[in-house]
């Protein structure tokens, strides 16, 4: 894209004024006041526009207003017409005021285009060209102060290099943008470190503590309830043992009441029971007395008066029953079996004496003759199993010094630090052979550059031929006619016209025909005398010189192309080369240090005084480890032989003393003493056997003995007994008692004593009424004994009026006791009883009261810790809240760490990205611009991707920092790195042009030729706008500027409507 | 705090409580905004019905993690004073009876006297008030429910079955309690009335159903399906739990009465219900809240200082009342730095204003500035390209351009 036409409809002090710009290199010259800067504003205006959008202006939108706005006039409007890359002729109208009024309309066509660049509200033609109207002032405008701050600043070139890949220059480098990001996270963000101040930390710490205390507050919320339940408890605690300490003293009350009752109800009851026992008394006494009375006056009317009993012949009664009983209980002699006592006793003297000592083997000498015989085989499998014994270890003596293990490590150490081979012979020959590449590469590359720099001569050659041609074709072209006259006529015929169209309304229709006719031959005379294009001569000529400069154009781009590319070529040999020689030094470094530690090694094992050998290493290590084996497995084996001998011994040592200790003598032969013991207490068993039948056989020697002592003296009791029956019988007479057969004299006795008996019978009954009576009157007469008979009935009618007296007392006392005791719970208890209970109640009751006053002091003091503990509660949902409230404020300052890391990433992986894709161009455009603008002083050029820092070199290959170099030279590389930049920056886009703000203020008159040449050169490229107030830039411009494609315009100065 | 057993409900001997029919109650001075009950002195039950006031998970102590420290408190202080407004219009309606479906307050977090305002607010009603403990409120020995030392016409339903209360002859309410803070089974497994008259179920659980519309976090405690109402032989259940309101045919949900967060929309609040001797019933519901919280969206789009974004916020607020959650969103000019701090001075007078940044776009032309070869555009292109979900990628692109643009206000939200 290029500008054609800038018209400042009305615009600072302009109103319609236009500035033509041509499509090459424009030079618009003008002294203070002349509207430079207007202009500069003006192109910049009509092309970008301004930001259309609600609310205040920004403070560069007032400021831009308040220079450029008509002071005097109501619109505030500029246009300008374009040409696109694509051919395409565009007017953009910005109506800076209103902001309403502003369109881009297609010329040819007469179509709004407006849509295709709209911006922030209104057309933007630097949408064009990849850019809008912020980055276009940036990118498209070279200022003088930007200028001269990489002039007069160190890496002034390289921050602008940095801004200008960042954000097209507008704002801070990304480098700065990280900066800003990480001084953000420093100051308002800080560490997790726990010693830092900064709010991330604090807001780590808040919520820990918010956490404690919510956590705290909760636990106490806990207990809270605990202490709830606990008072709770007490209280119902209390309250239940102040109801049995109550129930307790009811209870003491009422048996003492029932004990009381109860005493007087039993006092009544033995009142009662006295009174029970007197009129039983005298009831009896009465039963008695008449029944004495009735029976004595039976007797006396039935026993007959003088009649006596027969004493004799009772006695002899009496005498035959008791012999006859006693000869009934007289048993009949035993008949006695078995062995007399006699032959028991002969038995019993037979009989031997118990043994003395171990009737069996004793268990404590088995079980050492068991221990001993167990020790005894554990000797004899260890002693079975004995291995050889080692050898001497000498021969491998300082392995075992050394260590077996240590000896083997430094085997393998040996042998992984075998000499290394030297293949340093190969890598010098691909060093070399690398360094050869690289020379190639190198004259390569000059070549190229000879041939590109020649491929320019021709070109610049070609290019001034052609100019001079076809300005000389301009000088000597015919100017065409003067457009004055045509006007002329044409002002002519319309006045002719209007002055005929009058006369005929008029009426004069001759002369109103006569103007007309000399309207239409004025007409006539302007068509044929119309302005006619100028005629330029040597089109062939121009057609040829034209063609030969674009051969030579294309082959300086050819040959350009061929440097650029064997450049690159010789870059890649150097770094091959490079590489190849690191490796070369690596290697020999690496052999070095492998043959130091090898011979280190060595040194070492000499002095443990081991071979050098690694083979003869590993056998002495291997050798020794055997030894080292069977040392341990003779070692061992003699260890454990020790010990079953030693336990052998003890174990024989105890059965010794088993032995000894049963009694037995000191043994010599184990075995043999044992026997001698076993069979000692075999025969002492069957003695013991033996003896232990006397006391069997001496009871029943005893028994015997008793026995036939019973026999002799039941038969001498019953020949007594028979005696006295015989002698009986014959002072009797009842029968021949001194033959009779004992049972048949017993018989006969028995006949006589039952006859006997019934006559003494009847006789004992009448005698025995006689003593009744007797005992009846107990000297008294019947009469007497009938009047005290009516005594005693008076006496027991009397006690049977107490009687009833007390019993009635006694129940009233005893039902009242029972009513008490029931009340009491001890219903017909006695008065142990209750009294027991009484004491039993009166010691429970104590003890519960004391326990009610306990509980009652616990209930108090659990309700005064739970009322203690509300007054101190922390309140839970405060706690959570707080908690809450730091977690979301930690969660904020950890979102925004992580969006500022993130965003960290990405731009620094978007300046990576960037820096890589712009660095080559710039170094390209260096390199191919450098050798031209010089003069050869400065050949090559190589800019960092890292930092974008800038170096070049001349023919001696020292690169130096380009904005350490002369003025001069760093202005150039800096409008080349403009010219790149922007070439980059607009890249798929139309050509954008590059417009500069008195770029030459500060040069003296060689840098200012030299900079306007390389303007000059670029604009063969794109567009470029120079606005300058110097004469000698006008001076330039007058003779360089002989192409059509290139301008010079002076402006004058501004005259103030 | 002295114990006294609440009311016990156990066997099948159901007590009864409170005045008896057509006693006159004790008019109310604050019934001006509710309707109130014709006198029933002198009318049975029978004949004049029975009126019921329905309400639950009030939430006392709950906390607002969402509020900072003082609002929460205030918000606290207004669920204690809808409690009073529960009674208030209890009298003002002459209800027979205040049924409370659970979740009346925090068993994790109440305070030292909460027990004693429950206690004394509940005293102040003049009829039963019938409580079933939920499962942020369930009955334990240490639970309020079991240390308050109640008022005699306080009955709290201590088993986890359902036990009866024989509220008026041939009326009865079933209740019954969670006794853990989960796991607490159907109350109508196997449930089935064992009494002539109108019986009427009271606790706290989920209707199986209504589950997905009570939005995420919202256990189902108690589950039932509607169905196994009638099945039981109830005629209706009162039933707490769900935060949104529900009027079913065979259940209802009054919803929490005080907003406990935002978002909660619905007609909630007490509900009062009046049953004819037949079972069958009118209900009718009523707001006790003492607080509206409001959520609001603010478009600061266009603004291009930070004064105006205020000016905007401070329009958008200037009618509201109650606690307000602002979220301010739009795109802005990119210079302008919005800062919660400083908009918390634009609306003095709503003490319960919480502001936070919404989608706040900054107006970059990212379009065109990822058209730009510099690394500004190979950064806004790659952080477009990347993966990073939007509100991040937004946030990444707003710190990288003002990074890049020198500003010192490199916190996005």
């Amino acid at each position: 894209m290029f500008i054609e036409l800038v018209t400042a409809v009305s615009f600072g002090p302009f109103a319609g004024s236009k500035l033509e710009l041509a499509p090459g290199m424009n030079v618009i010259v003008g002294r203070n006041e002349s509207g430079k800067s207007t202009w500069h504003a003006a192109l910049y205006a009509a092309l970008a526009g301004r930001r259309r959008a609600r609310g205040r202006p920004s403070p560069e939108d007032a400021d831009f207003r308040a220079h450029h706005r008509p002071w005097n006039r109501d619109s505030w409007v500029v246009s300008a017409v374009v040409r696109l890359d694509d051919g395409r002729r565009v007017e953009i109208r910005q109506d800076l005021d209103g902001k309403v009024d502003c369109r881009a309309t297609d010329l040819a066509i007469g179509r709004d285009v407006s849509n295709e660049i709209m911006f922030d509200g209104s057309p933007d033609a630097s949408r064009w060209v990849g850019l809008n109207r912020r980055t276009f002032a940036s990118t498209a405008c070279v200022s003088q102060a930007a200028l001269l701050s990489v002039l007069e600043h160190a890496d002034g070139l390289q921050e602008h290099l940095q801004r200008a890949a960042a954000t097209a220059g507008t704002d801070a480098t990304a480098g700065a943008a990280l900066d800003a990001i990480k001084d953000y996270v420093r100051d308002y963000i800080g560490s997790e470190y726990t010693n830092s101040t900064k709010p991330l930390r604090r807001a780590i710490d808040t919520l820990a503590a918010a956490e404690r205390k919510r956590d705290t507050a909760r636990r106490e919320h806990a207990e809270y309830l605990a202490l709830l339940e606990e008072a709770d408890e007490a209280q119902t605690l209390a309250r239940r043992l102040e109801s049995e300490a109550n129930e307790g003293h009811w209870r003491v009350e009422a048996l003492s009441l029932a004990l009381s009752s109860r005493q007087t109800a039993d006092r009544d009851a033995a009142s009662a029971r006295s009174a029970r026992e007197e009129h039983a008394r005298r009831e009896t006494a009465l039963a008695e007395l008449s029944a004495r009375y009735q029976r004595a006056a039976e007797l006396t009317a039935a026993l007959p008066e003088g009649d006596a009993g027969h004493g004799t012949l009772d006695e002899q009664v009496v005498r035959v029953a008791g012999l006859l009983a006693d000869w009934r209980n007289s048993p009949s002699p035993a008949i006695l079996e078995g062995p007399s006592a006699e032959t028991i006793h002969v038995e019993l003297s037979a009989l031997p004496e118990p043994p003395v000592g171990d009737a069996e083997v004793h268990p404590t000498v088995a079980e050492a003759r068991l221990a001993w015989r167990g020790a005894t085989g554990v000797r004899i499998s260890v002693e079975g199993g004995r291995p050889n014994p080692p050898a001497t270890g000498d021969p491998f003596r300082p392995v075992l010094a050394a260590g077996v293990g240590r000896a083997r490590s430094f085997a393998a150490t040996l042998e992984a630090m075998a000499p290394p081979t030297d293949d340093s012979a190969n890598l010098v020959a691909a060093v070399a052979e690398a360094e050869g590449a690289h020379v190639q590469a190198a004259r390569a590359h000059e070549q190229a550059r000879a041939d590109a720099e020649e491929a320019r001569r021709a070109h610049r050659t070609a290019v001034e031929a052609r100019d001079a041609l076809h300005a000389r074709a301009v000088r000597e072209a015919k100017p065409p006619r003067g457009p004055l006259a045509v006007g002329l006529l044409i002002a002519l015929a319309a006045v002719l016209t209007i002055i005929g169209v009058v006369m005929l309304v008029a009426g004069a229709a001759l002369l109103g025909g006569l103007a007309l006719a000399f309207a239409v031959a004025a007409g006539a005379g302007a068509i044929v005398l119309r302005p006619r294009a100028a005629h330029v001569p040597y089109g062939d000529e121009r057609a040829a010189a034209d063609g030969a400069a674009a051969a030579t154009a294309r082959r300086l781009q050819a040959t350009e192309d061929a440097s650029h590319e064997a450049a690159d070529a010789m870059g890649d040999t150097q770094r091959r080369y490079m590489l190849r020689k690191t490796q070369l030094d690596q290697e020999h470094i690496e052999r070095e240090r492998l043959i130091s530690q090898r011979r280190t090694l060595l040194e070492q094992m000499e002095r443990a005084g081991l071979p050098a050998s690694v083979q003869a290493l590993r056998d002495l290590a291997e050798a020794a480890e055997r030894w080292q084996s069977q040392d341990a497995e003779w070692t061992q084996w003699k260890e454990r032989m020790e010990t079953a001998e030693s336990n052998e011994g003890t174990a024989a040592q105890a059965v010794v003393n088993a032995l000894m200790a049963r009694g037995e003598p000191r043994p010599d032969d184990l075995d043999g003493a044992f026997s001698s013991y076993e069979a000692r207490c075999h025969a002492r068993a069957k003695q013991a056997a033996d003896a232990s039948r006397r006391a069997a056989v001496e009871t029943a020697y005893e028994r015997r003995l008793m026995d036939e002592r019973d026999v002799v003296i039941a038969e001498e009791k019953r020949a007594l007994t028979e005696g006295m029956l015989r002698s009986i019988a014959k002072d009797l007479g009842v029968s021949d008692s001194s033959s009779a057969a004992p049972a048949a004299l017993v018989n006969e006795l028995t006949a006589w004593l039952e006859a006997a008996q019934a006559a003494a019978e009847a006789e004992g009954q009448r005698q025995q009424q006689r003593g009744e009576l007797a005992t009846l009157l107990a000297g008294q007469t019947l009469d007497s004994l009938k009047a005290a008979l009516s005594d005693a009935e008076a006496e027991r009618a009397g006690a049977a009026a107490a009687l009833e007296r007390a019993t009635r007392g006694a129940e009233a006392s005893s039902a009242e006791a029972d009513r008490a005791a029931a009340i009491a719970g001890l219903e017909h208890a006695s008065a142990a009883v209750i009294d027991a209970a009484h004491e039993q109640s009166g010691i429970y009751w104590k003890a519960a009261q004391a326990a009610h006053l306990r509980a009652l002091g616990a209930a108090k003091t659990a309700e005064g810790t739970r009322a203690e503990r509300a007054r101190s509660l922390t309140p839970v949902p405060d706690a959570i809240e707080t908690v809450a409230a730091a977690q979301s404020e930690l969660d904020r300052i950890r979102s925004t760490v992580a969006v500022l890391d993130t965003t960290t990433g990405f731009l620094q992986r978007a300046q990576e990205r960037v820096h890589r894709d712009i660095a080559p161009q710039l170094a390209r455009t260096l390199g191919k611009w450098l050798p031209i603008v010089t003069e050869g002083r400065y050949t090559d050029a190589i800019v960092d991707p890292a930092t974008l820092r800038v170096q070049v070199a001349g023919s001696d290959r020292q690169f130096r920092q380009a904005d350490l170099l002369s003025y001069g030279t760093a202005e150039q590389v800096y409008l080349l790195l403009r010219a790149s930049l922007t070439k980059h920056l607009t890249a798929g886009h139309d050509t954008c042009p590059l417009i500069l703000d008195d770029p030459t203020v500060q040069a003296d008159s060689i840098r200012l030729a030299t900079i306007l040449d390389l303007l000059h050169e670029l604009s063969s490229e794109r567009q470029i706008v120079v606005f300058a107030q110097q004469d000698e830039v006008a001076r330039w411009a007058s003779a360089r500027l002989t192409s059509p494609r290139d301008r010079l315009t002076r402006l004058e100065q501004v005259v103030l409507a | 705090m002295r114990r006294c057993s609440p009311r016990q409900l156990g066997g099948d001997a159901a007590p009864s409580l409170g005045a008896a029919p057509g006693e006159a109650r004790r008019a109310s001075g604050v019934g001006a905004a509710w309707k109130t009950r014709p006198s029933l002195e002198g009318l049975t039950y029978k004949e004049h019905g029975l009126r019921l006031l329905l309400f639950s998970d009030l939430h006392i102590d709950a906390p607002f993690r969402w509020a900072p420290v003082e609002l929460a408190r205030e918000r606290r202080r207004a669920l204690r004073e809808v409690l009073k407004r529960v009674i208030e219009l209890a009298e003002a309606e002459r209800v027979d009876a205040i049924c409370g479906a659970g979740d009346l307050f925090e068993h994790e977090y109440f305070a030292a006297d909460t027990g004693e305002f429950l206690r004394s607010t509940f005293a102040e009603a003049n009829c039963p008030v019938l409580l079933v403990p939920g499962n942020h409120d369930w009955y334990s020995g240490s639970s309020l429910y079991a240390q308050v030392d109640w008022s005699d016409n306080v009955t709290v339903f201590t088993e986890d079955r359902l036990r009866p209360f024989e509220l008026e002859d041939g009326f009865t309410v079933w209740g019954g309690a969670h006794r853990a803070p989960a796991n607490t089974d159907n109350f109508l497994k196997d449930f089935r009335v064992a009494r002539a008259g109108v019986n009427v179920g009271l606790f706290h659980g989920s209707e199986r159903s209504g589950l997905g519309f009570q939005g995420e976090g919202k256990a189902p405690h108690a589950p039932f399906a509607a169905t196994d109402v009638p099945a039981a032989g109830l005629v209706h259940a009162l039933v707490g739990h769900f935060h949104s309101p529900v009027d079913g045919p065979w259940h209802t949900y009054p919803g929490n009465p005080e907003p406990l967060t935002f978002g909660e929309s619905g007609e909630r609040g007490a509900v009062i219900f009046d049953f004819d001797d037949g079972g069958r019933f009118t209900r009718d519901r009523r707001r006790v809240g003492v607080t509206a919280i409001t959520e609001i969206s603010i478009d600061v789009t266009g603004a291009k200082t930070a004064d105006e974004v205020a000016s905007i916020v401070q329009e958008a607020l200037a009618g509201a009342e109650g606690v307000i959650r602002a979220t301010v969103s739009g795109e802005v000019s990119p210079d302008v730095n919005v800062r919660l701090s400083d908009l918390k001075s634009v609306a003095p007078h709503l003490p319960g204003l919480l502001l936070r940044l919404g989608e706040l776009r900054a107006a970059y032309d990212l379009e065109s500035i990822a058209d730009e070869k510099t690394v500004r555009g190979q950064f806004v292109r790659d952080v477009l390209a990347s993966s990073l979900d939007e509100e991040f990628c937004r946030r990444v692109l707003t710190t990288g351009l003002r990074a890049l643009d020198q500003r010192q206000d490199l916190e996005v939200m």
